[in-house]
């Protein structure tokens, strides 16, 4: 009872009262900083200035500010406080920022391109050696403005850290709302900070575990049909919106992981008697079982290289996480701290693993595969389904809460968190790979 | 499963219609099943907390694919057929003694009706990951699959689906709310 909406690409030209009428509203999540960093870097953010003939309302530096607050790493400068707003390097009185103790400054300007589109310039001051220390240029698409700002605020993220910026990102999540017939589930695409939500498929079956494809092209999760009363591995093409079912096999078809080269999916399979780890190849369409175990494995997820395959195992007892190779073989053990452990996903630089940890309630935890630390980084109770952001210094999850749940991020060190709030029960984020 | 299949799509035409017309409308089954005139439920789960939604929904979906003659049968509380869902512990698959007769009783229903087919509909309560209670709701639908096949029911005659914690009979993060959501589900579903 799965269907498929518009393809998300083509949304964007389709007038808003049509896209209405196919999608529900759905309300864009409100980002609510919780917790900070003390030292974060003072920088001011301009207004840009624009030509007469720019159109739309997208404001710029707006933007960089609350994806550069977000981020917790900076502490942008409040427009009231600034004494001038020059549109380039040439106006600046550095007095003027030397006076409100901001070390860096960000100027720029948007003009038409020529052809339709539009020209973003900006320069990244040093307010102390008196001097413009980054020029730039992006190019956007009429209407594209915010992703643009999106860009800037990356250039700016990279230039102070050292770390590629994570703005042009996005994410893909469950949305439930209860209405009167009963539950409705969406799956929902949107950009990083949850503006422009796209619901891409509703049920009135559960929808569970959206895993995107490394591309950020395609999105896997899993539906139940309860004519056929199976449940069905789906992948969905966010270009085209073109469904295929992978898998509708007795017993469970779920929790897909991409290989980091997409040519495979791991899943959950059951149809043996068995819930164990399998690979499915796109393709040959074989599949392989990687695990053998009268236990439950499942939650499986590949290295940045592709070499293992990290999963959730109750074969001790309690559930935990172990690694096997993807070709399969033996199982190890990698969690022994905490009553259980579960739903590990590697960090892009597949030095970490991010997981569900329980005891008292339930937490995320990051453990350091050199090291064997755990650090637990979220407060619970009831947290879950952790992902990292592309360049993995941040982990967004769920926090459930009675009836609802909202997500929440947290830096990977557990310093800096957000909330994404949006009425409902919002739940299985997963984070887009690049969007650099 | 035709049946079912008629009634769901007239629901959604229920429902635009109401979206549309901005009026009231219940939405009206196009052939409603045997002795059940007035459902507008389309099978859904609705886990408001309101625990009749539950009893409703398992008596309507859940016999579907019983005869009319004998599903009294299987709404008589004195009859042990009228215990359709199966309570567990916390993590555990282990079907539970006080359970034993009413197994006895369906696996005997199945055996004697060689045309008639379960679904065991596995639930887990929310605490734990998705994906693993999956999986665990998974384990205890195969529990009482296996209990009602080694008395007496034909292998063919049963399946098994795991909703894990997405569909709780009854929503909240209570004690007595996780033990209501730790359940198998018997659905007798049309052929």
């Amino acid at each position: 009872m799965i269907e498929r909406l518009v393809a998300w690409s083509r949304l964007t030209v389709i007038p808003a009262l049509m896209l209405l009428a196919a999608t529900p509203a759905q309300a864009a999540l409100e980002v609510e900083i919780t917790q900070g960093v003390s030292g974060a870097q003072p920088i001011a953010i301009v207004p840009f200035a624009r030509d007469a003939s720019v159109a739309g309302d997208t404001d710029i530096a707006a933007v960089v500010d609350a994806d550069l607050e977000r981020s917790g790493l900076f502490e942008p400068l409040a427009r009231d406080a600034m004494l001038e707003t020059p549109g380039s390097v040439r106006e600046v009185d550095y007095a003027n920022w030397r006076s409100v103790e901001v070390d860096n400054v960000v100027v720029g300007r948007v003009s038409p391109d020529g052809r339709g589109g539009y020209r973003v310039s900006f320069d990244i001051i040093d307010v102390y050696k008196g001097r413009s220390i980054g020029g730039y240029e992006i190019s956007a698409r009429e209407g594209g403005l915010r992703d643009a700002a999106h860009a800037v605020a990356n250039r700016i993220y990279e230039q102070f850290t050292g770390n590629k910026g994570y703005f042009l990102s996005r994410i893909a999540y469950v949305a439930v709302a209860q209405e009167n017939s009963g539950p409705m589930y969406r799956l929902v695409v949107a950009d990083y900070d949850g503006h422009n939500p796209q619901t891409i498929a509703r049920s009135r079956e559960p929808i569970l575990s959206p895993a995107w494809h490394p591309a950020g092209t395609k999105l896997a999760y899993v539906a139940f049909d309860l004519q056929r009363g199976r449940s069905s591995l789906r992948i969905q093409d966010l270009g085209t919106g073109e469904v295929k079912e992978v898998s509708s096999r007795p017993g469970i078809n779920g929790a897909p992981a991409w290989s980091p080269n997409g040519s495979k999916l791991a899943m959950t399979l059951s149809y043996r008697g068995n819930p164990d780890i399998y690979t499915y190849d796109l393709a040959d369409e074989q599949v392989r079982q990687i695990t053998r175990n009268g236990a439950i494995d499942t939650e499986p997820s590949w290295s940045p290289d592709g070499s293992h395959i990290v999963f959730t195992s109750d074969r001790g007892g309690k559930p935990q996480v172990y690694r096997v190779r993807s070709s399969g073989g033996n199982a190890e053990r990698l969690t022994f701290d905490g009553e259980s452990n579960q739903r590990p996903s590697y960090s892009p630089d597949g030095e970490k693993i991010v997981l569900v940890q329980g005891g008292n309630g339930f937490r995320i935890a990051v453990l350091d595969l050199e090291t064997n630390n755990m650090r637990v980084v979220s407060d619970g109770p009831l947290d879950e389904g952790p992902s990292f952001a592309p360049n993995g210094q941040v982990i967004i999850y769920a926090r459930q809460q009675g009836n609802s749940a909202e997500l929440a991020t947290v830096s990977a060190d557990g310093r800096i968190r957000n909330r994404l709030r949006q009425p409902g029960d919002v739940r299985e984020p997963a984070w887009s790979p690049a969007g650099y | 499963m035709v049946n079912r299949f008629s009634r769901r799509r007239a629901s959604w035409r229920g429902m635009v219609l109401v979206l549309v017309s901005g009026l009231f409308l219940a939405a009206c089954a196009d052939n409603p099943p045997p002795g059940d005139p007035d459902d507008t439920s389309e099978g859904v789960s609705t886990g408001d907390g309101d625990g009749g939604v539950e009893t409703r929904e398992i008596n309507e979906r859940g016999l579907l694919g019983i005869d009319e003659k004998d599903r009294a049968m299987f709404v008589d509380p004195d009859n042990p057929l009228s215990t359709r869902t199966i309570y567990f512990e916390y993590d555990s698959s282990t079907i539970q003694s006080r359970f034993r007769e009413a197994i006895q009783a369906h696996a005997r229903y199945l055996a004697d009706h060689p045309d008639v087919q379960l679904r065991l509909e596995g639930h887990t309560d929310e605490r734990a990951t998705r994906e693993y209670n999956v999986a665990l709701g998974e384990r205890r639908a195969e529990s009482v699959e296996r209990a009602l096949s080694l008395a007496g029911a034909g292998s063919d005659q049963l399946s098994t689906l795991s909703f894990g914690e997405e569909r709780p009979a009854e929503l909240g993060s209570t004690e007595a709310a996780y033990a209501k959501n730790r359940r198998v589900e018997l659905i007798y579903v049309a052929r």
